[in-house]
């Protein structure tokens, strides 16, 4: 597969996906 | 609507209309009316494929989703992010180096004709339905809150925009939805501002986020899952679905639908596209938890002043007409009671969350507050539903779903002369910029799938940019044509949504085939497809499973009928 000079790019698409997911979990706890 | 925010309408959608005409001028050929010459950059091509997925039912359902169902649906996006990474390592390469025109040129390299065609066509005809109910949709709540005429509306909402994607083809779709997506943003901005400005003086911003969260409405994570309930696959919007389902769906959209592939296709050059492609991967998520935090916070709002039993108007007026008008009178005056103890119940939660004195605590405990406004919103829901069934019997054709009119009606009724023109106008411009990106990916792929490859052969580049041209307009006709067409027929709208998902599966297992299968051939897959396509349907049919599950389902299917059938790919002429 052709991951081109954009390895680090993708991998701070999916932290930021993981940290989204982490964030709106504790948003939901939090004011529930 | 007041004198200045017909100004503040009619000034917005004439400059846009005017800023496309200019960005038309350029070379006259194929490729500029099409690919605008390789030029575009990240940022351009980023912003184009916002304003081409984000059409007004997003900026019209989503608030009014989370108003009822609360901001789970924001799940649906997460499955995007990762999308957007295959689709750099596997798609944008190939589409690249091939340098294709449509997606769909591609399967011809990799299969042959007949399954170029078959994806094409099946690409058209989804696309075509679904343009026309995306101008149809907007339309109608816009007729039905502001008594516009319907087919005057649908006019304004899908002829003015022909102006400019019939001279300026890509690069004025591009170029005028940058203009749009900034005047949307500005608008939603103001918009949600003003929600919550309107709330009573000892309600905050954050109050108003615990009571809208105490009250369910920001349950952004559904984790909660029960697989012993039969009725978990029909679950739309848990962790799950979004992240699975939303993948493929992100992936079949973005990867095979013309829409979006032409917008990404405009790149100066590989490197380009994936950017635009990885930084709508990092934005969409919180731009549709802004989008739905609004809802939250007009559903806040709607607690602290009345709020209608039912939120389309037209309808409203409609059962009051007849028989049942007493009926739903007495309803409706129950659910006004409701909401003036909803008030109270609402002014001592905050009251229960803002003070740190025991004593006040004592009398004004969160937990027992919570309870009581949720149990009074409980039993208001209770009248609200019985209002709705008295709204079908009334008519069985109503439409006794009012999501997608609860955001507008909140501004017709609440939002300052002039603000209310600006978000009328960002209403049509959100729909203009995914209509125009649509009709011009209808227009490159009967001008290159079908009519340059199959019907008219070896012509010259200035014939097939006037054919470009003209069938840009007939689409531009064809989608008016359903608009006007879809209003004699409510259901439609649903129908045709989901026609998307019918046939997303099947399209993306195609190319997952042509990516990942190397050894399959074109007799295979193309009898796979049309077997997962029927399934696919039956599946529909039996309705036993979320929409949002079909995309994988006939992803799979394809690639696993694919394996099945290999040895069609053997025998002789194939």
């Amino acid at each position: 597969m052709n991951t081109g000079n954009h390895k680090r790019l993708y991998i701070l698409v999916i932290a930021f996906l993981f940290i989204e997911i982490v964030f709106f979990y504790l948003f939901t706890q939090y004011f529930s | 609507m007041s004198i200045l925010d017909w100004c503040v309408l009619i000034i917005t959608l004439l400059a846009v209309v005017a800023y496309g005409i200019y960005k038309s001028k350029g070379e006259k050929n194929l490729e500029h009316y099409f690919k605008s010459g390789n030029s575009m950059s990240w940022l351009l091509v980023l912003i184009s494929i916002m304003g081409t997925q984000a059409s007004a039912i997003t900026f019209l359902s989503a608030p009014g989703q989370a108003y009822t169902d609360g901001m789970r649906f924001v799940q649906y996006y997460f499955g995007l992010p990762l999308a957007m990474v295959v689709l750099c390592v596997t798609f944008v390469p190939i589409f690249h180096k091939l340098k294709v025109y449509t997606a769909y040129e591609f399967l011809e390299q990799r299969f042959d004709l007949r399954t170029r065609a078959l994806t094409s066509v099946l690409f058209l005809i989804q696309r075509g339905l679904s343009t026309g109910i995306s101008i149809y949709a907007p339309s109608i709540i816009l007729s039905s809150l502001l008594g516009w005429n319907i087919y005057y509306t649908n006019l304004v909402m899908g002829g003015l925009l022909i102006i400019y994607t019939v001279s300026g083809g890509t690069r004025a779709v591009a170029y005028t939805q940058m203009q749009q997506l900034f005047i949307v943003f500005t608008g939603m901005f103001l918009a949600a501002y003003m929600v919550v400005r309107l709330l009573p003086g000892d309600i905050g911003f954050i109050d108003a986020l615990h009571v809208a969260g105490k009250m369910g409405k920001l349950n952004v994570i559904e984790t909660k899952i029960d697989v012993t309930d039969a009725a978990w696959w029909k679950d739309k919007y848990n962790i799950w679905s979004g992240l699975i389902g939303g993948f493929f769906l992100a992936l079949s959209y973005f990867g095979t639908d013309q829409s979006q592939v032409g917008r990404y296709l405009t790149a100066k050059d590989m490197h380009e596209s994936r950017l635009g492609l990885l930084m709508n991967g990092l934005v969409k998520v919180p731009m549709q938890f802004l989008i739905l935090l609004i809802g939250s916070l007009v559903f806040v709002f709607y607690l602290c002043y009345k709020a209608p039993v039912f939120f389309n108007q037209k309808e409203t007026e409609k059962v009051l007409a007849t028989p049942y008008a007493g009926e739903f009178s007495a309803l409706s005056s129950r659910y006004d009671s409701l909401s003036a103890v909803k008030q109270q119940h609402a002014q001592k939660l905050v009251k229960a969350i803002h003070t740190q004195d025991p004593a006040i605590k004592s009398i004004y405990d969160t937990e027992s507050c919570k309870e009581d406004l949720r149990k009074t919103e409980a039993a208001a829901q209770q009248v609200r539903k019985e209002a709705l069934a008295v709204i079908k019997h009334a008519d069985k054709t109503a439409d006794t779903n009012d999501t997608n009119y609860i955001f507008l009606y909140f501004v017709v009724q609440n939002l300052p002369r002039g603000l209310v023109g600006l978000l009328i106008a960002v209403i049509f411009l959100a729909a203009w910029g995914s209509i125009a990106a649509a009709l011009n990916s209808l227009a490159s792929t009967t001008v290159i799938d079908l009519y340059k490859r199959i019907w008219v052969k070896e012509r010259d580049d200035r014939h097939y940019w006037r054919a470009s041209r003209w069938f840009t307009f007939a689409w531009g006709l064809f989608c008016i044509a359903v608009a006007m067409f879809a209003s004699k027929l409510g259901s439609l709208i649903e129908a045709v949504n989901i026609l998307g998902s019918l046939f997303y599966g099947t399209m993306l297992g195609i190319f997952m085939v042509a990516f990942y299968m190397k050894k399959i051939g074109s007799r295979s897959v193309f009898w796979s497809a049309l077997i997962s396509e029927a399934l696919v349907i039956g599946i529909y049919r039996a309705d036993i499973i979320s929409f949002l599950w079909l995309n994988v389902i006939g992803c799979l299917l394809v690639m696993l009928l694919a394996v099945a059938l290999k040895g069609l790919d053997r025998v002789k002429g194939a």
